[in-house]
């Protein structure tokens, strides 16, 4: 999911990776407080979308990570679509990478400071995947070059994490490796793999990683939560599930601070919640204990201006929510909150597909 | 001997025995002061077994009375690690480790539970800790390494696989750690020489066999790439190093889930007898829990024990008559078991 003005009306849409109709949609907003949802185009199981305009030509494109099958599958039935805004509501879709292992995430990003579009990539596949990145050779034709062979990247966000004015990309890297890597930008088209932190609990779940400057100190810190138990037979809960905040301390050093526990933590955010000018964090569960109705669905932390947080429960219905986007839809300066539900076990009792959450 | 010499002597001996009793009961006290606190506060059990709760309830009963406390929280605290009550059982161990310092178990429990729950400095302290009182613990080393380069320490991480090589050799963990350095700093020969030099040692080991496909597609041989993606897929899941202290806990494992997971990991790469205790507990301990019965029913019927894969699948579809999976392999389980129908023709 994700909130952007794609239309260029000057109000925020939604784009949602719909998996059970394998569709791409658009909920427009327009007018103000009205929106009407409408189809982009096909997709087997999409896992990510995000606006990029990736020939410069003024209109934000759709990065479309393509799964093939959300469920485990080590076939290499992934690919990486890429809808073309022609403008006025009307999109070409391109195919720019196929056959690939089950890919869960696709960001376009300028990695050789010229001015072209590359993407950036995570295969998840499942027994193999791997991490690469694409490179543009115009007219929607993409190279790709591997810069890590381990299976399961989920999330692999692009930034200048370093302030060398190169973007290098991250990667979280589940399965058996539970491991962040960063892939520092040496330029030329040179990644230096980097782990700047790993669990040794190879059940540890990793399940979302989001780049934000926590500390308000200039470097860009992570999000990260671990709550995933998609290939369980008993999906559920455990203990270590949570959400954490990796800060970026410069020089290539990094520190790991457990925020809090949220069984089954997913879709991590980070925004200033309660308007007091400092960054909250917000997940959702996906795998909690739904058989308890008091069990939680969206959870956020109150920073105090010294990054000690205080755990709020916001929501314990619906249930299994698993992505979350945080934007000021109605333009009154008080941030919304947009949940995406993922109802693929049960209990069915409790079910949300995508909801705006306005504060009381 | 003069009377006087006499009571002289009992009067020491008394005196001794009473001096003896007094640090007894002193070192009695102390210990178990140091034991109630190890012992945290009962957990909610509602949802638990029967008999795990009890188990619970007893040995927090037993440690908090003075005789055989240490017993009583050493049961406590595998109770809950084998449990993944790791708060709980992090507070119990540090009791046992304080009063037992010189036991590399407790330092290793220990090592555990942080890193269950996410506490990486912990794990490391503990995981030192183990090495100094066992230094021949070969998972230590693998797990000491493992550390280190999740934590960008790959100097430190080569030191210890390579210690890891020396007590357990050819093994896979270890030359899997050196070659993910060594694709990590762009060598990729050499990452190449050490996975096939596992593959070739260790060919049930899934994540040489997915890596080297990864190496061989990039280098452009599709053909190697797709033998090798084979053989990691059939070679099942990726399952951790033998470690006889956590597979001591097995006996303290009433949760459903674990239970699962670790018959799960044994049938991954197909030990069914292996498997069959994990799935027989947890179909024990939730007797109204259809998916345990379907588990344990297909188990069996892996192992060609029909008559109770049949009785344990009808008793999953009597519990819950909607389960989708069991009822044909129930019936097949029928068929297979029924006496052949004699022949009456000739041929």
């Amino acid at each position: 999911m994700a909130v952007v003005d794609l239309d260029g009306d000057g109000l925020p849409d939604v784009l949602v990776c719909d998996a059970q109709t394998n569709q791409l949609r658009w909920i427009r907003q327009y007018p103000r407080g009205v929106y009407p949802e409408s189809t982009i185009g096909d997709v087997m199981a999409p896992g990510h979308v995000q606006a990029y305009d990736v020939y410069r030509h003024g209109r934000l494109d759709l990065l479309v990570a393509s799964m093939g099958q959300i469920f485990p599958n080590n076939d290499r039935i992934g690919s990486v679509i890429i809808f073309e805004n022609l403008g006025n509501g009307q999109f070409r879709r391109h195919v720019v990478g196929e056959h690939m292992a089950r890919v869960a995430d696709v960001r376009g990003a300028d990695l050789l400071g010229n001015g072209v579009t590359q993407l950036v990539v995570g295969c998840f596949g499942y027994d193999q995947g791997e991490t690469l990145w694409m490179e543009n050779h115009g007219d929607w034709k993409f190279e790709p070059h591997v810069v890590n062979t381990q299976s399961g990247p989920i999330h692999t966000p692009v930034a200048d994490f370093y302030g060398d004015g190169r973007l290098g990309f991250a990667s979280l890297i589940s399965q058996e490796w539970e491991e962040i890597h960063l892939f520092d930008n040496l330029g030329g088209g040179k990644f230096k793999d980097t782990i700047i932190w790993g669990s040794t609990n190879e059940d540890y779940g990793s399940s979302g990683l989001v780049e934000a400057d926590i500390n308000r100190d200039g470097r860009l810190d992570f999000v990260y939560t671990n709550g995933d138990a998609f290939d369980y037979a008993r999906p559920g809960p455990r203990p270590w599930h949570g959400i954490q905040w990796i800060e970026n301390l410069g020089s290539h050093r990094w520190a790991f601070h457990r925020v809090g526990d949220f069984p089954g933590a997913y879709g991590p955010s980070a925004a200033d919640l309660n308007g007091d000018g400092f960054v909250d964090l917000l997940a959702v569960s996906t795998f909690n204990d739904w058989s308890n109705p008091k069990s939680v669905s969206m959870m956020a932390w109150i920073n105090d201006g010294h990054e000690h947080f205080t755990p709020v429960p916001l929501a314990s219905t619906p249930t299994h929510l698993l992505t979350t986007a945080v934007a000021d839809m109605d333009g009154d300066g008080v941030p919304e909150i947009i949940t995406g539900g993922f109802h693929a076990y049960p209990p069915y009792d409790r079910m949300s597909r995508v909801l705006l959450w306005k504060r009381k | 001997m003069p009377r006087s010499r006499l009571i002289a002597l009992v009067l020491v001996l008394s005196g001794l025995a009473v001096a003896a009793f007094a640090w007894h009961q002193r070192k009695l006290l102390q210990i178990s002061a140091v034991v109630r606190a190890a012992v945290s506060p009962l957990p909610d059990l509602a949802m638990w077994p029967p008999e795990y709760a009890a188990r619970v309830r007893g040995a927090t009963a037993a440690a908090n009375r003075i005789e055989q406390p240490l017993e009583a929280l050493s049961e406590l605290a595998c109770l809950y690690h084998a449990n993944a009550l790791y708060r709980e059982a992090q507070q119990a161990e540090r009791g046992l480790h304080a009063l037992e310092p010189k036991n590399a178990q407790w330092a290793y429990y220990l090592a555990d539970t942080c890193q269950n729950l996410g506490d990486m400095e912990g794990t490391r302290t503990f995981l030192e800790e183990t090495l100094r009182l066992a230094p021949h613990y070969p998972v230590t080393r693998l797990k000491l390494a493992d550390l280190c380069l999740k934590q960008g320490l790959t100097d430190e991480a080569i030191h210890h696989y390579e210690w890891r090589l020396t007590l357990v050799p050819n093994d896979p963990y270890a030359q899997l750690g050196l070659a993910r350095i060594a694709e990590q700093r762009g060598n990729r020969a050499e990452a190449l020489r050490l996975f096939e030099i596992i593959v070739r040692t260790s060919p049930n080991f899934p994540s040489a066999h997915s890596m080297l496909a990864e190496l061989y597609a990039q280098g452009g041989n599709e053909a190697r790439a797709a033998e090798e993606r084979r053989l990691g897929s059939a070679a099942g899941r990726f399952i951790e190093a033998n470690d006889p202290f956590l597979y001591r806990l097995y006996a303290w494992n009433f949760d459903s889930y674990r239970l699962d997971a670790q018959g799960g990991s044994r049938l991954q790469v197909r030990q069914l007898e292996a498997a069959l205790p994990f799935y027989e507990k947890a179909a024990r301990l939730a007797p109204r829990d259809s998916l345990a019965c379907d588990a344990l029913g297909n188990v069996y019927l892996q192992l060609k024990r029909l008559d109770d894969a049949r009785a344990t699948l009808e008793a999953g579809l009597a519990v819950a008559p909607a389960t989708p999976s069991q009822l044909p392999i129930s019936n097949s389980c029928s068929a297979r078991t029924s006496p052949e129908p004699e022949c009456s023709g000739t041929s």
